[in-house]
């Protein structure tokens, strides 16, 4: 559905965009990760052709953004950053302008318009001026208009920022539903948004794709430990001679007389939790917890942002 | 066409909707209005026996021309400015319209509600009527005149709005390279080359709209200020496109 092929953006003398390519299908929900700078924005941008590339292809439903610029943006729904709105107009018009504006007319326009208002929860808000919302109900207003057209494609930048942790869950529930037959990209920082919602991961660093891939995938390749977590009570010292005999990498935190908390480290294919276990219970020492921790979507984030 | 005329609604709301429009609205009507009072005592004195029609003063005097110069940057210094400062250009961008159908929209807009400014000193007219002949064809053939001249002005205060971010930038430059188109019209009265003389004489715009005042209608300067409105939306339109290459 959209497809970019060694794309670059030059501003001046720096690389914003360093020959990106990447392809997203219908039905995938791609989620654009990077730190601030990263060449997120600018990407989208040149997909939804706010901005030209310098060099290399950007195709959209078979189609040359250069050529058919015109019918691609019928196609897409985009959502900028900072969500920009007109201030001085109240939100049912709006919308309606919106829709027009995008192509939509008469009855189309109506149940379009009460499907955005019933899914981005705006209906008690439609006859009051955008300029004197509330910033969650602004940003769902900008999400209405993206949808208002019932686009193919959807570009939202950072579209959870501002909202309360019910509002975002519900969000996410609304373009994770709108995801399944349509393609939609989304860049957010808050990561996990991006492991509930997204069947895809991008991970862009100073221009440059660093990873791409799902993110269970994402997990396994950069999981370089796995770690258990355990809570032990009474006879410490033989629990500790069997960790140093095995030679794991082990620290203990809390420690208060007969109690204390370990943090064990493995290779990541190893599963050493049942042999601990029977040695605990053979030491007739007690287990109060018992966790393996998995590594998430953040640490792989950090580890590939960080790696020069 | 249907976007453009809903994208020019849209501007039109905020110029009625807003304090801003009916600021230049009250301020202009209250200019014109002290001229046109003027007008009328000037000619009701015996003192002065004037025989030249009311028109040539109406569309002529020094007022006119500083309204001319003043009102159109104000009136475009937020067209395109205002909506790249705020981001919703990159709405409108992105929306399928195209470059042309934005800065086509942005003047009609600017220039509906100027016209609509000057239409209702019309009122003026009625206002005298009965007390004064009038030469309606002359007065008609004055509104064209100002109309057609503000176009070219309004069309220039729309390309500064697409080079600048800020508004007052924008009416800055607009209302600085309208002052100097305005008096490179001058020069004609300098110059004497009878290989230049004809050329500065077509492009004078001063003596060009004052021709409308004085009941001449001629297709030439007709042609000349739709030209200089049209080259000025191209290089608009152009600038706009470019901006997505930078």
């Amino acid at each position: 559905m959209i497809s970019l092929e060694n794309v670059y953006k030059r501003y001046t003398t720096d690389y914003a965009v360093d020959g990106v390519s990447f392809k997203v299908e219908k039905g995938d929900i791609l989620g654009f990760l990077g730190p601030n700078g990263a060449g997120k924005t600018t990407t989208m941008r040149i997909i939804t052709g706010a901005i030209a590339a310098t060099s290399g292809n950007v195709s959209i439903a078979g189609m040359d953004i250069l050529t058919h610029h015109k019918e691609i943006k019928k196609l897409i729904g985009y959502m900028p950053e900072n969500n920009p709105l007109y201030n001085d107009l109240k939100v049912r018009e709006y919308l309606i302008y919106r829709g027009k504006l995008k192509g939509c007319h008469g009855k189309k326009l109506k149940s379009r318009f009460d499907f955005v208002v019933e899914n981005c929860f705006i209906g008690d808000v439609l006859d009051k001026l955008i300029g004197n919302l509330s910033k969650g109900y602004r940003q769902r207003v900008g999400l209405a208009e993206t949808l208002i057209h019932d686009p193919q494609i959807l570009i939202l930048d950072e579209p959870t920022v501002g909202l309360d942790p019910a509002q975002i869950r519900q969000v996410r529930d609304l373009i994770k539903s709108l995801g399944k037959d349509r393609t939609v990209i989304l860049s957010t920082h808050i990561l996990p948004e991006v492991e509930a919602t997204c069947t895809r991961v991008v991970i862009i660093n100073k221009g440059k794709i660093q990873a791409m891939d799902t993110t269970s995938n994402l997990r396994k390749i950069y999981r370089s430990a796995n770690r258990i977590k355990l809570e032990i009570k009474n006879n410490l010292d033989l629990f500790e001679s069997f960790l140093n005999k095995n030679n794991w990498k082990w620290s203990v935190e809390n420690k208060i007389s007969d109690q204390a908390i370990y943090k064990i480290d493995f290779p990541a294919e190893e599963d050493h939790r049942e042999s601990i276990f029977s040695k605990i219970v053979e030491n007739r020492s007690v287990i109060l917890e018992m966790h393996q921790e998995k590594t998430s979507l953040e640490d792989v984030f950090i580890e590939i942002v960080t790696e020069e | 066409m249907r976007n453009i005329f809903l994208m020019t609604i849209r501007d039109l709301k905020t110029y009625f909707m807003s304090i801003t429009g009916y600021v230049i609205l009250s301020i202009f009507l209250l200019i014109y209005g002290y001229v046109f009072w003027f007008l009328v005592s000037i000619y009701s004195s015996p003192q002065y026996n004037l025989n030249e029609p009311i028109t040539n003063f109406f569309f002529g005097s020094f007022y006119y021309w500083f309204v001319m110069l003043i009102i159109p940057p104000i009136l475009t210094m937020r067209s395109i400015a205002e909506e790249r400062k705020t981001g919703t250009l990159e709405l409108l961008i992105t929306a399928p319209v195209s470059e042309m159908q934005i800065i086509v929209a942005k003047f009609l807009s600017s220039f509906i509600f100027y016209a609509f400014m000057w239409i209702i000193t019309l009122f003026y007219f009625f206002l005298i009527s009965k007390n004064m002949p009038l030469e309606w064809l002359n007065i008609i053939n004055g509104y064209l005149g100002t109309f057609l001249a503000g176009s070219v002005f309004i069309s220039l205060g729309i390309l500064s709005s697409t080079i600048s971010r800020n508004q007052i930038v924008a009416a800055i430059v607009s209302f600085g390279f309208g002052l100097l188109i305005f008096s490179a019209s001058f020069v004609s009265y300098l110059i004497n080359y009878a290989s230049i003389k004809p050329f500065m004489e077509y492009i004078n715009i001063m003596d060009n709209t004052m021709k409308f005042s004085q009941g001449i209608f001629d297709t030439r300067p007709v042609i000349y200020f739709i030209s200089l409105t049209i080259g000025f939306l191209f290089i608009s339109v152009k600038i706009l496109d470019s901006q997505r290459w930078r």
